[in-house]
């Protein structure tokens, strides 16, 4: 049975899909979105995870530790975390008192996974809800991916992948008959900037894009908004452009930046730039463009 | 009325009501409690306030009879005194020149009474075998695994029958009553009954005259007081004719005996405010203010935990009841931000889709109430739990903090609360409450490093039978002693079946006699229990002598073992490991008090898990338990997963708290909280978890909406806050793993 390294699976999700869900976040992405909302979920291998408010410098972690990954000392940061020494042996975890370390990964297979999407079937009957496929890039696990797809829907559970467009065509292909819906980001419409930025190629989502509607299936597009990155007129229009080519597309979101991943990225050692947030005056703007400007027969609706 | 004159002294109206008492000593109880009562109503009630509608304020003496009177910090029942409010008012007066005549007659009064009240009876009557494990009274300043709480609380009082037959009525029943009886006992109540019921008549009469006289008065307010006049002429005598009668009559009444349940008002109200619609004689506003003045009377009067229930199976005219369940509804939205009363709707499949839409419309608001009941559920359990029928279970009602009883046919007080977190601790240290040094509980062999898990389970459950047996023993104890000083006159002659058999409804008149006990910590002893196997016998991390050494210390020194205890599993994650301990603890409790009803005369006896601030006050007595709770700290609330450890969403938090089996007890609270998010932009979703949370066997529930406060709360106490989840730009992320900044911004939006 083919398995998968996962960041968490959250049960009574609401957001990933219609209904109440199970979201089931993978680990490893192709792109590197310096605005990514679950940063941990970017590397494809275990990470250790360090949350310093929870720390209360106890120093069980570097009585533990095999590689001296922890180091307390009296001077700011007084619990230091050398992240790339980490072997990721868990030690540390196991000891810390008050959860403030974590190994962010747990590898599970899809029968297991599927167990745990059942136990929630009266919520999904109740609500027209399911599981969700997210990430990470879910369609990297080439084999776990489609084959956990097919066991859902064998279950009869309505089944959604969270994507970045930036798949392998093949793996992508096999999940078509097992997949209900596709949650299909389009972030940056400049291919330059596109490439530059996330690493993704333009010519190869769009190419995904028209092959999931070539087939029949059900997209719809998320598109993150950036301030100062692509919240321009020019990224609005590449928008409608890809949509008024593609009357198969009924649902465009938005999705206004958020800052989450900020505060995640530093547990894993990583350092995020924390980009400006969308004032409720730019909200209200960009529906007015839309709103303005939509000649599509897409609805196009901001998710406050 | 009391109306205090210049000559009127502070200790008048306690020193009448103990003037009557000892002259009638040796009468009958029911004659004594008559006259007694007589004293007290003709010098309780006071003038309504200018604004008020209905009649009904009262200024309460330091010395009453009641089924429940507070004083002293602690519940009374029968004869009570406030000992340490009178002797404070006392010492103030000395102060001030009191005269040494009545100074001395106030002191020898509250001598009297010190051993003359019903509390002290009860406890002097307390076998010898509870001695070092029986609590004292104060339970929030003593340290034991269990107390006594003397009240008879939750009388939901026959209103149908009160408002069909009016005062005049009740007072010719028990009147050809008594000239039928030839028992001298039976005739001795029966006369009493009509006696005490002549007293309300005579409160009535006097708000009559004092609402005419200001209708003179007052001439701006003419109508007003005249409106109000009619009301109480004719509530005092005749059967309720209009909206306003019927809650001037029941607010009166229930004042008069110290009830504080409102019940069922849709059942018995619907009638007079529909009539009233018909006739054209009062409007939807008008029922709404009239209904708010009757429920500001009862919170500020009586307020204490009193309950308003609407909807629900077994009410007699459901159409007329929902209509009068959305006047309820209406008037709940005007008085947001009141505690009181606390509005809970008995809900079920195919109810009105009015009264339902309208509910989670002000849930949504964030509004507390109303709290949701699913009878589909409860009925079935309580005919199980209450052994019976469908027909009578329907009539199930709840009060104070959730307790379950049989609404006019049955007592269901609390009179225990049985700390089952501290009976743990005291079975870990054999028999011994740690906190005192002294042996509490049962003698017990030793628990030692050869030990198993279920040798440890064993004793747990002998310790738990031990106290259990001391609060079904209690509840029969208070139950004897209060036969033996009173007929709670006006509280039994609208109980069924107490006027058919001549008899109290605590001497054996009363259709079904109950009792429950509270008990407290529940989850936080199901997680110890699962952290012991986990840790101790799975993991073979400590030993439990390791284990009882590291709870002494309050875990300093063993945070490692600590982080382990912390990390095992808990209820609410629908983790079987976890749940499987919950509900066979459950079950073991629920049905060790539901046996108490072999070991006693009481009808049934049962378990209530509920919610209030006794999880604080009781967890200060409680070392550090195995779960990793810290000492001191607050212990689990209600039936709910300990404040945090739900860490899996609210589908597995569902799960797991529908594992508990309903049917063995007499209520358990549930607690669900959304974001305010969810509700705003997900409507539709929102009945979907609800649904199924009732579908799947979900008992009750106090819904809340993530207020303000929580999130600033959680702020400072992330550790308390980890199943807070939050809605942010079409994510759903747990609000402690945001980084602060994000966290304030949260906290920013919703203020929105």
């Amino acid at each position: 049975m083919p398995d998968a390294l996962f960041v968490d699976v959250q049960r009574g999700s609401v957001h990933d899909g219609p209904g109440i869900r199970t979201t089931f976040f993978l680990k490893g992405c192709p792109l590197h979105c310096p605005w990514c909302h679950n940063p941990e979920s970017q590397s494809p291998a275990v990470q250790l995870s360090f949350h310093a408010s929870r720390c209360i410098l106890c120093g069980a972690c570097a009585s533990v530790c095999p590689a001296a990954v922890h180091r307390l000392s009296e001077a700011e940061p007084r619990h230091r975390v050398a992240f790339s020494s980490c072997i990721r042996c868990g030690a540390c975890v196991q000891v810390c008192p008050r959860e403030a370390l974590k190994l962010i990964g747990t590898k599970m297979d899809a029968q297991e996974a599927l167990r745990i999407a059942l136990r929630d079937l009266p919520f999904y009957r109740a609500s027209g809800g399911g599981i969700t496929l997210s990430g990470g890039e879910p369609l990297l696990w080439e084999e776990f991916t489609p084959a956990f797809l097919k066991l859902c829907r064998e279950n009869r559970l309505h089944t959604c992948i969270e994507m970045s467009g930036a798949a392998r065509r093949d793996v992508l292909l096999a999940t078509i008959p097992w997949c209900d819906l596709y949650y299909f980001d389009w972030k940056i419409s400049d291919p330059i900037k596109l490439r530059e930025l996330t690493g993704a190629d333009r010519t190869r989502i769009l190419g995904n894009l028209d092959a999931l509607l070539a087939a029949g299936s059900d997209v719809t597009l998320r598109c993150p908004l950036i301030p100062g990155i692509n919240d321009s007129e020019d990224h609005f229009k590449g928008i409608l452009d890809v949509i008024r080519t593609r009357p198969a597309i009924r649902e465009v979101h938005l999705l206004p930046y958020h800052d989450f991943g900020v505060g995640k990225a530093a547990n894993t050692g990583v350092v995020q730039t924390r980009y400006l947030r969308a004032s409720r005056e730019d909200l209200d703007g960009y529906e007015t463009w839309f709103a303005a400007h939509n000649d599509t027969g897409a609805v196009i609706s901001i998710q406050k | 009325m009391f109306i205090p004159t210049k000559d009127t002294r502070p200790f008048d109206r306690e020193l009448k009501f103990t003037e009557v008492y000892k002259e009638n000593l040796h009468a009958h109880k029911a004659v004594r409690e008559e006259r007694c009562m007589a004293v007290q109503l003709d010098t309780y009630f006071i003038p309504p306030r200018a604004d008020d509608l209905i009649a009904g304020r009262i200024d309460r003496p330091w010395v009453a009879f009641a089924p429940c009177f507070e004083g002293d910090s602690v519940d009374k029942v029968g004869y009570c005194i406030d000992i340490a409010g009178s002797e404070a008012l006392l010492e103030d007066l000395i102060r001030q020149g009191l005269d040494k005549e009545y100074t001395d007659r106030v002191r020898e009064m509250i001598d009297f009474w010190k051993t003359e009240n019903t509390n002290t009876k009860i406890r002097n009557r307390f076998p010898a075998s509870w001695e070092g494990s029986m609590g004292r009274d104060n339970y929030f300043c003593d340290n034991a695994a269990i107390h006594p709480l003397y009240r008879i609380a939750g009388v939901n009082l026959d209103n149908k029958k009160l408002l069909h037959l009016g005062l005049g009525g009740l007072i010719r029943e028990a009147l050809s009553l008594a000239d039928k009886t030839t028992d001298p006992d039976k005739e001795a109540f029966y006369r009493s009954v009509a006696g005490a019921l002549r007293s309300v008549s005579r409160v009535l009469k006097d708000y009559a005259n004092y609402a005419k006289t200001q209708a003179e008065a007052v001439p701006e307010k003419r109508e007003h007081y005249l409106a109000m006049a009619q009301a109480c002429e004719n509530a005092s005598e005749k059967p309720a004719g209009t909206l306003r009668e019927a809650i001037q009559l029941v607010c009166v009444y229930m004042l008069s005996t110290r009830a504080v349940e409102i019940g069922r008002l849709d059942d018995y109200l619907a009638e007079y405010y529909a009539k009233d619609l018909e006739n054209g004689t009062l409007t939807h506003d008008e029922a709404v203010a009239l209904v708010d003045n009757f429920f500001t009377i009862i919170e500020k009067e009586r307020g204490r935990d009193t309950r308003a229930i609407i909807g629900g199976f077994g009410r007699e005219n459901p159409e007329e009841a929902d209509q009068f369940a959305l006047l309820v509804l209406d008037v709940l939205e005007q008085r947001q931000g009141h505690f009181y009363p606390q509005v809970s709707l008995r809900r079920y499949n195919g109810m009105d889709e009015r009264v339902w839409t309208r509910s989670l419309e002000l849930l949504g608001t964030g509004c507390t109430f109303p709290l949701l009941y699913n009878d589909d559920v409860n009925v079935p359990s309580v005919m199980r739990a209450m052994d019976v029928s469908r027909k009578v279970a329907e009539q199930y009602s709840f009060f104070g903090c959730g307790e379950y009883m049989l609404a006019t046919l049955s007592l269901g007080t609390p009179n225990t609360a049985l700390n089952v977190a501290k009976v743990l601790e005291i079975t870990l240290h054999n028999g011994v409450n740690p906190s005192t040094g002294a042996p509490c509980g049962l003698p017990q062999e030793p628990l030692t490093d050869r030990s198993t898990f279920e040798d440890v389970s064993r004793a747990y459950k002998r310790q738990l039978d031990f106290f259990i047996d001391i609060s079904g023993g209690f509840e029969e104890l208070l139950y004897d002693v209060c036969a033996e000083e009173a007929c709670f006159l006006l509280d039994s002659c609208l109980q069924n079946c107490c006027m058919e058999r001549g008899l109290s409804m605590v001497e054996g008149g009363i259709y079904h006699l109950g009792g429950t006990v509270e008990t407290y910590g529940n989850v936080t002893a199901y997680d110890s229990l699962s952290a012991i196997r986990d840790v101790v016998y799975e993991k073979r991390a400590m030993t439990l002598t390791e284990l009882v050494k590291a709870l002494d210390a309050n875990f300093v020194g063993y945070e490692d073992k600590r982080a382990l205890l912390l990390a095992a599993p808990k209820f609410g994650n629908d983790d079987d490991r976890a749940d499987s301990i919950a509900t066979e603890f459950h079950e073991f409790i629920c049905n060790a008090v539901r046996g108490q009803r072999a070991k006693t005369r009481l009808d049934s006896f049962l378990v209530v898990i509920i919610n209030n601030n006794m999880n604080v006050v009781l967890g200060a007595y409680v070392g550090a338990t195995p779960d990793g709770r810290l000492s001191g700290v607050f212990l689990s609330n209600g039936n709910s997963p300990y404040n945090g450890r739900d860490k899996q969403g609210v589908t597995a938090l569902i799960h797991s708290m529908t594992k508990m089996d309903t049917s063995i007890h007499a209520g358990g609270n549930q607690n669900l909280k959304f974001s305010k998010g969810m509700f705003e932009h997900q409507g539709a979703q929102i009945r979907a978890p609800l649904q199924t949370f009732f579908d799947l066997g979900g008992q009750q529930t106090n819904l809340s909406v993530v207020s303000q406060e929580e999130l600033e709360d959680a702020l400072v106490h992330p550790e308390l806050h980890e199943n807070l989840v939050v809605r942010v730009g079409g994510f759903t992320a747990r609000f402690i793993d945001l980084d602060k900044q994000t966290q304030q911004d949260v906290l920013l939006r919703t203020a929105y």
